[in-house]
């Protein structure tokens, strides 16, 4: 199945299972649950269904398209469902049909992968699906985001777009898999992986990065005290990215790590509780 | 009757699934005996997905009680206004019943208050119903979610719950799902319950359906060889079927059935474990071996109750394999290039323990403490050259690609790039088996440079941690200091080699830094923990082993000492001299600080003249402990004829002094060789 066909038919699929079928949020990102949607859906009471492709940056990932299963930008099918269906695992099998793998005729796994993200402050428990061996989907039931317990739970479901062409193609690189009959993803993807490996190792102006990533902060936390939460969590976000970028130019020391990693789960905290409190404002306002 | 819970979930980590049953199993003895509910037996056994309880021969009715349960004295049931005291009617709330029922009854000691207490057996249905729950929350995994409204918490999610009673459903409602006696089969399938109908029919139940399920763990690994046995014999060959692998896959499988595929040959350039590393660590498949245990370039790969679409399957699986097996061989290959000098140049980058510095300056240490160790067992100049360069690159491999991704790999990657780099096979041997043993049991190292480069990395491991005052205490022992500490001591113990406890001490504290948390004093007694262990597990009595205890003593001749001490005990002769070595020891316990020196000329009755005379006419032992102990002997019927005669406390201060004195000399020659004023009278 094309790359284009597998995105159409897991928002088909979902769309029908009632979820709201959204675009990607036009910002940087190292992964989807750094989507609003994600973020902050996760956070109420207020029930969530909805589904989305994520386009995600990870610089240090990139190998200037030279390396057949490496990446510096690559694509996320995130499904959000809160409170969590109780027949989820069977919704999600289904979605796999939908694709043209049929469960019963692969062998599927759910092999224990517990995921963190110690930059938005958040945990959860879950596994990682493998198709013949394959890992393919990240399976997240969510326990903790920006540092606060959930209730109800979110449940993440993560399609990793590009492994499920190649299985689907069976193809041995991510450049060869068919984006539609005529195109490949190499022709689409190249000169970018190119270009923006020479930019992220070589390029990206330190000095620069470094102002982005305090001016960011800063704004982050003058927009949290004026009640602002989602300008101010785009500033979060954007200081990851930038952090992103710095560690890929290799102008990280371990000890910068830690510091800078402290600081933007600090403002992803900031942005989660702004947000909470204006959202039980609302509803004790009912 | 017999009854049946079964905990349907999500898939469980593997790794959680034993330990469940085997709480489950040791919950629910508990609670049935707390509930006086009589059985035959029970077994637990499931799969990732079912957790499961049978309990055989389950009576209806759990047992009345009938006991008198004995209070405070008579004289407390009422105050002078006839109302019960506070402690009667304690009593009574205490016991369940009112102050009304309570009886008084004479007792040995008088009249007391007693609660006669009856109560009549519950039906075991009513029970269960309270139970099941009770065992569902009683497990505790090492680590749990939440997933509902009720937030409910377990390792993953409740999805079904079987409860019966022979043919009866027990109903509760846990997590928000309700008993059954609905049992769900494979979960890439449509769900469509299968009903069962009692207890005993559930495994046949679960087996005999299109896509069986095997719920008895041994019946599921059975299936497991069994059908690996059936690919590799078409290959010719045998799977390797490390233990590990076999209950983790018999742990995330329902029904497992295994497929074979092969491997491109390339990769068969690989060092051995690196590639079975990758194999069954990271894509769980066994390797294939021959006759001989050599590696064959095929796979076997397990999947999970179903087998069609073989080919297919075995395509992704082998897509896999060839990812990640070339993932390995760029770092290999990295490696090599990289070369164990500038390896070792990394390990000024990685942090040892806090305080002790970083790896490079743990390898100096080890270094130094290889040198002053081989000098000390007086190695040959060529072991002792050969010792120090693996000491040298003994931590090198942890800067390598290849044990970055592959932790476990750690010594034996070292000696695979020291063979590349064409050193001697001495120092490569040293290498792969400096973090031998694996465990307290475990395999030794085999060479005696390996066996001495090993030690001295673990010494400097204990000593740097006592160093900065990380001593294990219970169960906490993160940094497994006791097996550490246990590796050291058996390689001591294996090699012969003559070195105390003290002088260990000495040479690994030479170059530590310092630390004001410094606890390494308390090094000695956590060394001689582990030689006690040792010379338990050979049998040696708790006596004998702290009568042989010396931190100044090699640790061999500790040994040789405490074999020779309960074989020599054997004799009345030498445990008539032990008795006789407490009683001295006990009588100068009173005496005073300084007593005069002994002075012969008063010595008057014979028995004293003749100890001391024995005493000064002791053959020469020259440090042989068997002689020194017959020595001892020796003087037995002196001793004995001294404690008939003597009177030690005499009113005459001088005389009782002179004797105190013989005996202080008695007692040094006693305890010279063993503190045998330690051993207990055998009978």
């Amino acid at each position: 199945m094309n790359f284009q066909d597998i995105i159409h038919n897991l928002q088909v699929y979902w769309k029908k299972q009632g979820c709201l079928v959204v675009q990607p949020y036009d910002l940087e990102k190292g992964a989807g649950t750094f989507n609003p949607f994600t973020f902050f859906g996760s956070l109420t009471e207020k029930p969530t269904s909805v589904c989305y492709v994520e386009p995600c940056r990870r610089p240090a990932d990139g190998r200037y398209g030279e390396n057949p299963n490496r990446l510096g930008k690559y694509y996320q099918f995130q499904v959000i469902l809160k409170p969590s269906p109780v027949n989820i695992q069977q919704l999600y099998l289904n979605s796999l049909k939908a694709i043209g793998l049929d469960p019963e005729i692969h062998d599927v796994r759910w092999i224990e992968d517990d995921w963190q993200s110690p930059t938005l402050g958040a945990s959860g428990v879950g596994w990682e699906i493998w198709l013949d061996g394959m890992e393919i989907t990240q399976f997240t039931y969510f326990q903790i985001m920006a540092g606060y317990n959930l209730k109800p739970i979110t449940v993440e479901i993560t399609y990793g777009l590009e492994r499920l062409a190649m299985y689907s193609q069976k193809k041995d690189t991510i450049f060869d898999i068919m984006w539609n009959d005529t195109t490949t993803y190499g022709e689409m993807v190249m000169e970018s992986e190119r270009q923006f490996s020479h930019y992220n190792f070589e390029e990206a102006n330190i000095a620069h990065l470094r102002r982005y990533v305090e001016e960011n902060e800063e704004e982050c936390r003058t927009l949290c005290k004026k009640g602002l939460y989602l300008p101010a969590y785009d500033c979060a976000m954007r200081v990851s990215h930038y952090f992103n970028t710095l560690e890929a130019r290799g102008a990280i020391s371990v000890s910068d790590r830690t510091n800078i990693i402290a600081k933007i789960r600090h403002l992803a905290k900031l942005c989660a509780g702004e947000y909470i409190k204006q959202h039980e404002g609302k509803e004790a306002a009912k | 009757m017999n009854a049946l819970l079964q905990i349907g979930t999500e898939h469980l980590p593997a790794r959680f699934l034993r330990p469940a049953l085997a709480q489950l199993k040791e919950n629910a003895i508990n609670i049935l005996a707390e509930n006086r509910l009589k059985y035959s037996d029970l077994e637990t056994y499931g799969t990732y997905k079912k957790l499961v309880l049978e309990i055989h021969n389950l009576e209806p009715v759990s047992e009345d009680i009938s006991k008198e349960i004995k209070g405070p004295p008579a004289k407390l049931l009422k105050d002078k206004d006839g109302n019960f005291t506070l402690q009667s009617a304690g009593f009574a709330a205490k016991n369940g019943i009112k102050p009304e029922q309570l009886i008084i009854k004479e007792t040995d000691k008088g009249p007391f208050i007693f609660a006669d207490i009856k109560i009549k057996g519950i039906k075991t249905e009513k029970l269960l119903a309270i139970i099941f729950p009770e065992l569902i929350k009683s497990l505790n995994f090492a680590k749990n979610m939440v997933w509902e409204d009720t937030s409910f918490r377990f390792a993953r999610p409740i999805r079904s719950i079987i409860a019966l009673y022979g043919t009866k459903v027990i109903k509760f409602e846990i997590a928000g799902v309700k008993s059954s006696n609905k049992a769900y089969g494979l979960s890439s399938f449509k769900q469509t319950p299968i009903i069962i109908k009692s207890p005993e029919t559930y495994k046949d139940a679960l087996k005999n359906q299109i896509r069986p399920i095997l719920v008895d763990l041994e019946e599921r690994k059975k299936a497991l060889l069994r059908s690996i046995e059936g690919c590799t014999k078409i290959l010719g060959y045998k799977a390797d079927l490390d233990d590990d692998l076999v209950n983790e896959t018999v742990n995330f499988t329902e029904h497992p059935i295994a497929l074979a595929g092969d491997m491109a040959l390339s990769f068969m350039k690989l060092p051995k474990k690196l590639l079975t590393t990758v194999l069954k660590t990271q894509i769980k498949m066994f390797p294939v071996i021959d006759k001989n245990g050599e590696l064959q370039p095929h796979f076997i790969a397990v999947r999970d109750g179903v087998s069609v679409n073989q080919e297919e399957v075995k395509t992704g699986f082998k897509n896999v394999m060839t990812a990640r097996l070339t993932d390995a061989v760029f770092f290999f290959e990295n490696d090599i290039k990289f070369g164990l000098s500038k390896m070792r140049e990394k390990l000024q980058n990685i942090n040892f323990i806090d305080g002790m510095g970083t790896m490079e300056d743990k390898t100096k240490r080890v270094i130094n403490l290889t040198s002053a160790l081989a000098k000390e067992i007086k190695f040959s100049a060529a072991d002792t050259e050969h010792a120090k360069e693996a000491a040298a690159y003994a931590y090198a491999d942890l800067a390598s690609s290849v044990v970055y991704e592959f932790t476990d790999l750690q010594g034996y990657m070292g000696a695979v790039y020291a063979q590349k780099e064409g050193r001697n096979p001495a120092v490569c041997s040293a290498l792969e088996e400096f973090y031998l043993p694996l465990s307290a049991n475990a395999e030794l190292p085999k060479t005696k440079v390996g066996s001495l480069v090993s030690l001295a990395g673990k010494l400097d491991t204990l000593a740097a941690n006592f160093k900065v005052g990380q001593v294990p205490s219970g169960s906490q022992d993160p940094y497994a200091l006791r097996r550490q500490a246990m590796g050291a001591v058996r390689i001591i113990l294996a090699n012969n080699w003559a070195l105390s406890i003290n002088k260990l001490l000495e040479l690994a504290a030479k170059d530590l830094p310092e630390n004001q948390n410094n606890k390494i004093a308390e090094l000695a007694e956590f060394l001689w923990q582990r030689v006690q262990n040792l010379l338990e597990e050979s049998q040696i009595p708790e006596d004998i082993i702290s009568a042989v205890k010396d931190f100044d003593k090699p640790l061999n001749t500790v040994f040789e000492n405490a074999a020779i001490l309960k074989e020599q005990l054997k004799s009345p002769t030498l445990q008539a001299v032990a008795e006789a070595a407490k009683r001295v020891v006990n009588i100068l316990k009173q005496a005073p600080q300084n007593l005069p020196a002994l002075d012969v000329k008063m010595l008057k009755e014979d028995a004293e003249i003749a100890l001391n005379k024995a005493v000064d006419n002791l053959p020469e032992a020259k440090g042989n402990f068997e002689d020194e102990l017959k020595n001892l002997s020796s003087l037995s019927k002196f001793l004995e004829d001294f404690f008939a005669k003597i009177m030690v406390n005499t009113d005459d201060v001088q005389l009782k002094q002179n004797r105190l004195a013989l005996l202080l000399k008695v007692k040094n020659i006693l305890l010279k060789s063993a503190a045998i004023e330690k051993l207990k009278k055998r009978g």
